[in-house]
């Protein structure tokens, strides 16, 4: 088991390999049946980041295929691997479109709001987002997590002066209380959340 | 978010319409000047819809995911090799994965576009994502991705706008071509490909196509590589030829046809019906594609800018001639490929735009030497050069004047590896009017470009012969072979590879 674990292709996405456990039978058996089966996740990953940013831009059918697939399936599978939490976490977790949605779901939140910088681009922040979901959603207080991608929304990421993703905020009463670059593992991300959660 | 208040009454001490390598290097260096400095960069999609972030060219669509590709056809011939030096590769498991390189290389891409807003905001340039259109010499009207129009005003201008490539004016070329703007993040696996073109981008892409497994055919109306040593050409499209490229010469496009109307749901791609003029037979060739990819030449992005505006003229190929980077407009300057008859490479704007903004904000006087540019072809075989090509020299200084030593080497690392042994080449041209003095250097073999990076300098410094033989070589390298050379053309002695 551990071989074949070893043999999946480091482009997944990283929720796909960190969340079920190593010898999760529905993993093993999705790549022995389709060995090619991440394709599509690759091309929406490249489409995504391609073609999205400009959008008038006409898509390739394929890739518009891919993102179709991509912005239903990818996070919504990071979130069933994420087991018990994921249920609890949909209603905390999202994604930040503009400097005003900004203010008013992290600068004005009545919870304590985990910041995500990150981007499509960025091997860590594949890895990291999906622990902060989980963790956010195991929370037994309500934290939030708000994404920001750097690409997107690059405004607000320049008022927080982003050199180097992914970088982690924490914000209580609008304002930043903590913070980390790099994609801990999940003892480190839960205590980090954990420290915000317990200062409510 | 410029901290600097403009000196002048304008918005912006300078404000440097294009945000490729050498306008990026020249904002970067005016704001550290202490000025008060705007980047304007938009990328119009190209015709397949391809667009791209912040750098410019080389980052995004050219010498980085090209030297990327490279190296991925490099690392397949890498495979071939290991198992003459003892590694056991299953053969049958070997297979490339197009979308895990693309994926690999807009990863890093992404990655660098981020770098460089960073870099920018550290170093307080203010970036606009916007498309600038002139208005008069101080005013330009900026135009963002949401139509939304802004006129911003400055003292100085510097037209860093770059090139995008050209198409043939031929039925189905736009709707149904790519070019390099497409090739690196391509969403699906080029298949069988016609690369249209003998610029050193048409045999770079056709070289790490065939090296990734694909059946590539270059297609070239007349010489390889114009401007470039025309024995080294024809020595790369050999050893190209050799390892599995298709080569059709003297032949020209005439049409690109869709055959099904739809793409193929399993590949993503549409075939490509190509018919040309071929030069050599009496009748149009044909043959179907799965992608088609031009390679013909670049022209500057200037006709939609509002030149006009400024009463400057650009020529066929959208440049501007720009002596000294100064255009005929006194508050306007051009760096990169955008200036008429300037060597269209990344360091070379890089290096122009940092001398320019020193001259224009911090009193130096140093000027950009143009001259004996370094600079190497990421070709399969890489093809590094300094200089004069040899025709170029005898057409100079006639054949009697110039002396060209050469020779054939085999790299160590070939001969385990069974690889051929005439294969490698270097060739020094030197010219007897002067001192022996070196005018061209040229080599094609593995890690040219850092071959011939070092020896920028010696021609920096005037290099001769002698100074070439009293170097005592690295052993064993490919470098090594400039210092021992001793075999003139003229001799007529063969150049071939010789042992130890």
């Amino acid at each position: 088991m551990p071989n074949t674990f070893l043999l999946i292709p480091l482009d997944l996405p990283c929720s796909t390999l960190l969340f079920p456990p190593p010898t999760s039978p529905r993993l093993i058996l999705s790549f022995s049946d389709k060995p090619q089966n991440h394709t599509p996740m690759l091309l929406a990953s490249i489409a995504s980041r391609r073609f999205l940013a400009a959008s008038s831009v006409a898509m390739t059918a394929p890739a518009r295929m891919a993102v179709a697939a991509f912005s239903t399936s990818a996070f919504a599978a990071a979130g069933a691997g994420a087991g018990s939490g994921s249920d609890a976490a949909s209603g905390r977790v999202f994604d930040v479109t503009s400097e005003a949605d900004f203010q008013q779901r992290v600068i004005d939140a009545k919870v304590p709001v985990i910041v995500d910088f990150w981007a499509a681009w960025c091997g860590p922040c594949r890895a990291l987002t999906p622990t902060l979901t989980r963790v956010v959603g195991e929370s037994s207080t309500e934290v939030h997590l708000a994404k920001v991608n750097v690409d997107e929304v690059g405004d607000i990421a320049a008022k927080y002066q982003i050199s180097s993703i992914p970088a982690v905020f924490a914000f209580k009463n609008g304002a930043v209380s903590d913070q980390f670059v790099g994609a801990l593992p999940y003892p480190k991300v839960k205590s980090f959340v954990d420290k915000l959660a317990s200062q409510s | 978010m410029a901290e600097t208040p403009s000196t002048t009454g304008y918005d912006y001490d300078l404000i440097v319409v294009g945000g490729g390598s050498g306008g990026l290097a020249l904002s970067k260096q005016a704001a550290k000047l202490g000025k008060r400095v705007c980047v304007l960069d938009f990328v119009k999609p190209s015709p397949q819809g391809s667009t791209w972030g912040l750098g410019g060219t080389c980052v995004n669509v050219g010498c980085i995911p090209k030297k990327l590709m490279h190296q991925a056809c490099l690392l397949g011939e890498a495979i071939e090799d290991a198992e003459k030096f003892g590694w056991e590769v299953e053969k049958a498991n070997i297979k490339h994965d197009w979308s895990k390189l693309v994926m690999g290389v807009s990863d890093h891409i992404g990655g660098l576009n981020f770098a460089y807003r960073v870099s920018l905001r550290e170093n307080n340039v203010t970036y606009l994502n916007a498309y600038g259109v002139f208005k008069d010499a101080h005013t330009i009207e900026c135009t963002d991705k949401k139509r939304k129009v802004t006129t911003l005003t400055a003292e100085h201008f510097v037209l860093a706008v770059g090139g995008r490539p050209k198409y043939p004016d031929i039925p189905g070329a736009r709707e149904l071509g790519i070019t390099s703007d497409d090739m690196f993040s391509l969403p699906y696996a080029p298949g069988k490909t016609l690369v249209v073109g003998a610029s050193y981008v048409a045999l770079e892409c056709a070289g790490f196509l065939t090296g990734l497994g694909y059946d590539t055919t270059v297609m070239a109306r007349s010489i390889f590589l114009r401007g470039f040593d025309q024995q080294c050409a024809e020595q790369i499209a050999a050893y190209m030829s050799e390892h599995g490229t298709k080569f059709l010469r003297r032949c020209v496009p005439l049409s690109l046809e869709r055959i099904e109307p739809e793409a193929d749901s399993a590949t993503g791609r549409h075939r490509i019906r190509v018919t040309w003029e071929d030069g050599l037979a009496n009748e149009p060739g044909s043959d179907v594609f799965d992608t088609v990819l031009f390679a013909i030449g670049r022209e500057a992005v200037t006709s939609t800018i509002g030149l006009e505006a400024l009463g400057l003229k650009a020529n066929a190929s959208g440049k501007v001639d720009a002596p000294l980077e100064q255009t005929s407009v006194p508050n306007v300057f051009a760096i990169g490929d955008v200036i008429n008859g300037r060597p269209e490479l990344t360091p070379v704007a890089i290096q122009a735009g940092r001398l320019l903004a020193k001259r224009l904000y911090g009193g130096a006087t140093t000027q950009m030497d143009y001259a004996n540019i370094p600079t190497t072809v990421f070709t399969p075989l890489e093809y590094g050069c300094i200089g004069m090509a040899e025709e170029d020299a005898i057409a100079l200084y006639k054949e009697e004047n110039i002396e060209v030593f050469h020779q054939y080497f085999q790299p160590l690392e070939w001969t385990v590896a069974h690889r051929p042994a005439s294969t490698c080449y270097c060739k020094l041209i030197c010219n007897k009017l002067d001192n022996m003095r070196v005018i061209g250097l040229h080599i094609l073999g593995p890690n040219a470009g850092e071959i011939t990076q070092g020896y920028g300098v010696a021609f920096r410094l005037g290099a001769t012969k002698d100074d070439f033989d009293m170097t005592v070589g690295i052993h064993p390298t490919c470098s090594e072979n400039f210092t021992t050379l001793d075999i003139t053309r003229a001799s007529g002695l063969d150049p071939g590879a010789k042992g130890c």
